[in-house]
This record gives structure tokens, sequence and C-alpha cells, in this order.
């Protein structure tokens, strides 16, 4: 019932993603009432399938890889809800709804069972600290998307050649505001995220702060998004330069996750 | 009972000819009256435009109507009705129909799949049912037949993209102004040269929600003529430099004959606002502005041959649309034309139902006036149940003889009918 659930949710998101790329392919502008619905199904979907994690297992769907991918997924697609409903760039959706999806997919391939230390994970404490660190990836995964629509639009803008993309996205100064807002409160979520970890690190584990990859993780997540923060911000730099920060950080903060699971698979890694 | 269109448009009739045929609003209702003393005229509407004016009857005869229209163009636009031959296209039955659903859906206009025809076929509309007077201009089949008309036209957009994507080179300057900034409002643009494409396409960004405007020219007086039609503001062409720091969006059209707008001059002006995008939309021919400005970082330099470029593309693209829009137009005259058939019904029900009440009233009173203890409750029970009964007989041979009219092909049903019921009062229509 539990995978039911969250393939339910998965299908739905893939149904969404499908709908948004028709729709891109058509040039036709504006939202689409069915991506809409679908995408609505599907968070209603994923929501259930985490109760009935929390009915089974008595805590929240936060330890284990599965588990975490599968609240970051409901995190990213509720942030995509949320710009359906309230937001003229509802175009994101095109790209980040995939990205729901597929994380939805990785974790429903894995396995969306608890695992590691549960006792040790049970209590507001640290659930509060993994879902604001979520929450701070979900901003990012929106500023990103938003951002690479920023340098898709731009540059067919400077280049003159207006073709589906110039019809179907929103305008760049749309585009550049999301990825601002969505930057801003995901780094002010994973800073928050990020000081209560360490405040629990140091309650109950002082001596594992240091060899812990995902500690560095982690913070190297959290200084590239000052980074882009700052390329943001501060200095006369242009939109297009935060946008590129925007996505090139996210690719870094992933590929640093690559390469530190491929260093030590075994490793007591969240994700 | 028939439907005309008389007309003329942007095919049959150059500029000059139709401004004299442009009815002006409080000119309508005296020529749908003159149209309306002419006892064959049902009803009638008349559409004008700068594009068309159109004359929209229903009526028994298709030559009166043809010949009241005439007259009252050949008074209007001062000629003689032998005159306008040339210029009129005439179109009945469901022609007619089909030509008002195509009207509406921007596909007979000059720019196809405008969207202000719409409002204007509103407009027509309403002005011919407000007509205050001893006849209506609008009855049942015109309320129906302009009603699906605004309904074909909303499809047509809806369904199709045949409205979608700038189809004149202002309209070009302004889709590329909202996809880089969003609403214009709050925004500021400056217009250097007063020559016409940059009045357009200044008016055009104003309409839009523009908020600041400032006009440049070497000749100040039509700066400031052309700022004060704008509700912008001229300033003096010294100051070009420094207000270009401020502005979002550029149109230049000062016809120099070289370029007046250099790239170390805009690097310079716009280096405190690095952040700020900057659209130049160069108009002018030759070009007022360097090409070597469109490689600066955040500035989007469009030349005229670029706007053209977008609108030709975006023309094809409407083109391309039409038979899926005809198609809706096709299917939508269908429907109007049952529907109208289906009203060749409309009196034999009307008889059978009044005969039926008739009979129905006359046995109620018999049947009362034989059990004189009856309540006034009592009564209206009885009432009640009879008109029931009577309501749910005559329910399905209606709705079938509505749906055999409709069809066309069984029409001897509504003649046996007739020789049913016998003479009556029943007519045609």
């Amino acid at each position: 019932m539990l995978t039911l659930a969250y393939a339910g949710a998965a299908a739905l998101y893939l149904a969404a993603t499908i709908r948004y790329v028709r729709q891109f392919v058509r040039a036709r502008p504006g939202g689409s009432k069915v991506a809409s619905a679908l995408l609505l199904a599907g968070v209603l979907l994923h929501t259930t399938g985490a109760l009935l994690y929390w009915a089974r297992f008595h805590e929240l769907p936060l330890v284990g890889l599965g588990p975490s991918l599968a609240t970051l997924a409901l995190l990213i697609a509720l942030a995509l809800l949320g710009l359906e409903l309230f937001s003229s760039a509802r175009a994101v959706c095109l790209i980040a709804t995939p990205i729901a999806f597929i994380v939805l997919l990785a974790a429903l391939l894995t396995g969306i069972d608890p695992a590691g230390s549960v006792t040790t994970f049970k209590g507001p404490w640290l659930a509060l600290h993994v879902s604001l660190s979520f929450l701070g990836y979900a901003g990012w995964v929106v500023a990103a998307a938003s951002g690479l629509m920023y340098l898709l639009e731009f540059r067919e803008l400077k280049h003159k050649r207006l073709g589906s993309v110039f019809r179907f996205f929103p305008s760049l100064e749309s585009l550049d505001q999301l990825s601002e807002v969505s930057l801003a409160a995901g780094f002010f979520a994973l800073t928050l995220g990020i000081v209560l970890g360490l405040a629990w690190v140091l309650r109950f584990e002082p001596n594992s702060l240091w060899g812990d990859l995902k500690v560095a993780w982690g913070l190297v997540s959290w200084v590239l998004m000052l980074a882009a923060l700052w390329m943001r911000f501060g200095g006369r730099r242009t939109s297009r330069e935060a946008a590129f920060w925007s996505v090139g950080g996210f690719g870094l903060v992933f590929l640093t996750y690559l390469v530190a699971k491929l260093i030590a698979p075994e490793a007591r890694f969240f994700l | 009972m028939t439907f005309l269109v008389v007309g003329l448009n942007h095919r049959t009739a150059p500029i000059d000819v139709r401004e004299r045929f442009m009815f002006d609003h409080n000119e309508v209702p005296a020529a749908l009256a003159r149209v309306l003393a002419d006892d064959a005229v049902r009803e009638a509407a008349l559409l004008s435009t700068c594009n068309r004016t159109e004359f929209y009857f229903h009526l028994d005869d298709s030559e009166a109507g043809l010949r009241e229209a005439v007259s009252v163009f050949a008074d209007h636009a001062g000629e003689l009705p032998q005159q306008l031959e040339s210029y009129l296209y005439v179109r009945r039955g469901a022609d007619a129909v089909r030509h008002l659903y195509r009207v509406a859906s921007g596909l007979d206009s000059m720019v196809l799949g405008e969207v202000q025809i719409q409002g204007q076929v509103r407009e027509a509309y309403e002005a011919a049912r407000g007509l205050s007077g001893d006849r209506r201009a609008v009855r049942a089949i015109f309320n129906r037949l302009f009603q699906s008309a605004l309904s074909v036209g909303g499809r047509v957009r809806t369904e199709t993209h045949i409205s979608e994507g700038a189809a004149s080179v202002p309209s070009a300057a302004v889709d590329l102004a909202t996809k880089i900034f969003g609403s214009l409002r709050g925004r500021s643009g400056m217009v250097l040269g007063t020559g016409e494409m940059g009045r357009l396409t200044a008016r055009t960004l104003v309409d839009e929600g523009l908020d600041h405007l400032f006009v440049i020219s070497r000749r100040r007086e039509r700066a400031e003529q052309l700022a004060a039609d704008m509700g912008g503001r001229a300033i003096p062409y010294p100051k070009l430099w420094d207000r270009l720091a401020n502005v979002d969006i550029l149109v230049t059209c000062s016809g120099a004959p070289h370029a007046v707008i250099t790239r170390e001059e805009v690097e310079r002006a716009t280096h405190r606002q690095k952040r700020r995008p900057l659209l130049i939309v160069d108009i002018s021919v030759p070009r007022d502005v360097e090409a070597a400005v469109g490689d600066l970082p955040n500035v989007f330099l469009y030349s005229i041959d670029d706007l053209e470029q977008i609108v030709t593309a975006n023309c094809a693209r409407r083109q391309e649309e039409v038979p899926a829009a005809e198609r809706i137009v096709d299917r939508a005259v269908d429907d109007f034309w049952r529907w109208r058939a289906g009203l060749r019904a409309v009196p034999i029900i009307k008889e059978l139902r009044e005969r039926a009440e008739r009979v129905r009233q006359a046995e109620l009173d018999r049947a009362i006036a034989q059990f004189s203890d009856l309540s006034p409750q009592d009564r209206e029970r009885i009432d009640r149940l009879t008109r029931s009964m009577l309501h749910k007989l005559l329910h399905e041979p209606t709705t079938r003889l509505r749906k055999a009219a409709e069809n066309g092909s069984d029409l001897d049903i509504l003649a046996a009918l007739r020789f049913l019921l016998g003479p009556g009062e029943h007519g045609e229509e």
C-alpha cells in the first residue's frame, strides 16, 4: 500500500511531465489545467504515502536513502504546486517536475524503508533539522530550474531565435525573481537546518563531527549556496551571471554528492 | 425566411472608400431604423469598423434587404447606388451565417486572428439590441446568431493558435519587452526621433502599461508634440546619454544617415546599471544603432528586419491554424442551421400544447363541477396532477418533433401531425 502510493505519485509526476513537455513542444503559453491537476493529484498521493509511512514506522520518512529521497521529491513537488497556483512562472514545472519524478523513482528503486540508527533519529529536533535541510535543497532545485530557464531564454532573445522557449517560458524578470526568492528561502532553510544539525551532533555525537561525510557535504552545499547568493546580491552582477551561479552551484553540489558516494559508498550518509 | 450580409471590407474597397462608408456609433440606430422600416426585414445589425462595414439581415425577402442596405450605404457615402456595386459583396443563407462566424473569429480580418474584431461584433450586436422604437432589431434568431458567433470567436482563439504571436512591428516590440521585463508597469522607455513607426511603437508600449516615456529629437518642437500625444516628456537631445542610463526600452527612429547610438556611448551610459537589461528597438533605416551594441552583455538589440522576421514567422504560424479554425466555424454553422430548422416545429408544438391544455382545462372544469364539496386545496392538487400528466405525455413527442425538424429529412412527420391536428393556427414558422 505504502509503495503503491509512492509509485502512484511517481506515475502522476511522470504524466504531468509529459503534459508539460507536450505543451512546450506545441509552444502553448500559459498553464495546462491537466498538468496542474496531475501535479496536484501526485502531491496528494505522495502525502498519503508519507502518512502511511508514519502510520507504519511511527516516524517521518527522513531516515535512509529511500525515505529521504521520497521526502525531498515531495518538497520539490510542493514548491512546484505553489508555483502552479500562485506564480506566473509555472513553466518552471517543465524542468523541475521531471526532477521530482526522478528523485521519487530513485527512492522507489532504493526501497522506501527506514534505515540507519532509527532510535537516534527520533524526535522533533532531528526531524526539523532534516526537513529544513531538504527544504533548502528543494529551494535550490527551483532556483536552479528557473536559472536554467533564464539562461536558455536569455540566449534565445540575445540571438534572436525566438522559438518554443520564447513562447512557452515566462519573462526573464519573472524567472530572475523566482530564482532569487527560492535561492534566498532555500539558503535560510538550509542554514537553519545545518545549525540544528550541528547542535544535535555537538550534543549527542561530538566525536563524529569532523569525520562525517554528511557534515562535509552539508557545509560544501552551504558555502556554494552562499556564493550563489553573493553573486546575486553582492556586487554589480548581471542577472545572467546570478542565474549561471544558481545552476552551476547546484550542479557542483550534486557532483560533490556523487563523488562522496563513490569515495565512501559504505559511509553513513543520509542520502 | 433567410439571412443576408451586404457590405464591404479591406479586400473589396480601398481605405478612402472604407472611410466614407464607416458609421459612427451614434449613426448606427438611424441606419438600423431605416432598414427595419421595410416590412420584409425582421432583424438587422450593422457592423462598422475601420476595415469593414456590413449589414446583417434576417428577412423574408433578400432582395428587399439588399435594396435597403445599398440605399443606406449610398446616402451615407454620398454616392449613387450603382457606383457601389464594385465594392459590395453579398452573402445569403448559410453563407451569411458562416461569414459572421469567420468575421468574429478573425478569419476574415486584415491581420489574421486579430482579437479586436470580436469586441466590435459584440458592440454591433449590443447596439442593435439596444435599438428603441417601434421595431426591435434583434429577436430570438439574431440573439442566437450573434451569441453563437461570439462563442465561435472565443473557441477559435482558445482552441487554435490563430491569435498568438505579434502580427505587427509595434506589437512584436511589445512582445519582446514583456518577455524581458514582464509587466511594463513601472518601466520607462525612450523614443529617439519622431518617425511614424516609432510613434506607433511608442503608442503600443504606452497602451501596454509603460509608465514613463521620454521623447528626444533634434527638432525640439516635434519631440514636445509627440510627448504631449503620448503623455510623455520631451527632453533635450544632449541629455540622451544621461537619460539612457535610466530607461529600460529605447526605440530609435531618427532617420539619421548614420548610426547615432554607438557601442562606447551605450556601454558608458549603462555601466552604472549593469544589472538592468536594456531593450533597443531600432526601426530606423538606415539603422540608428551600431550592430556592435548588441554584443554588450545585458543589451537586447532588435532592428526593423529582426522584428519583421518575427512578424512573418508569426503570421505563417497563424496561417497554419486556419484549417482548424475553419473546421470549428463549419461545425458551428451546421449547429446553428440545425437549431434554426428545429424552429419549424415550434408553431405545431405550440398548437399541440395549446389544444391539449384546452382539453385538460375543459375536462378539469367539468369534473370539478361534479364534485362541489372539493376544498380549494384538493382542486389545486387535481389541477397539478392533470398538468403534470399532460406535461409527461407531451414531453417525449415534443422532443422528437424538434429533433425531426432539426434533421430536416423528417419533415413528413411535421406534415403528418399538421394533418392529424386538422386546421389550426400553426404556420410554417
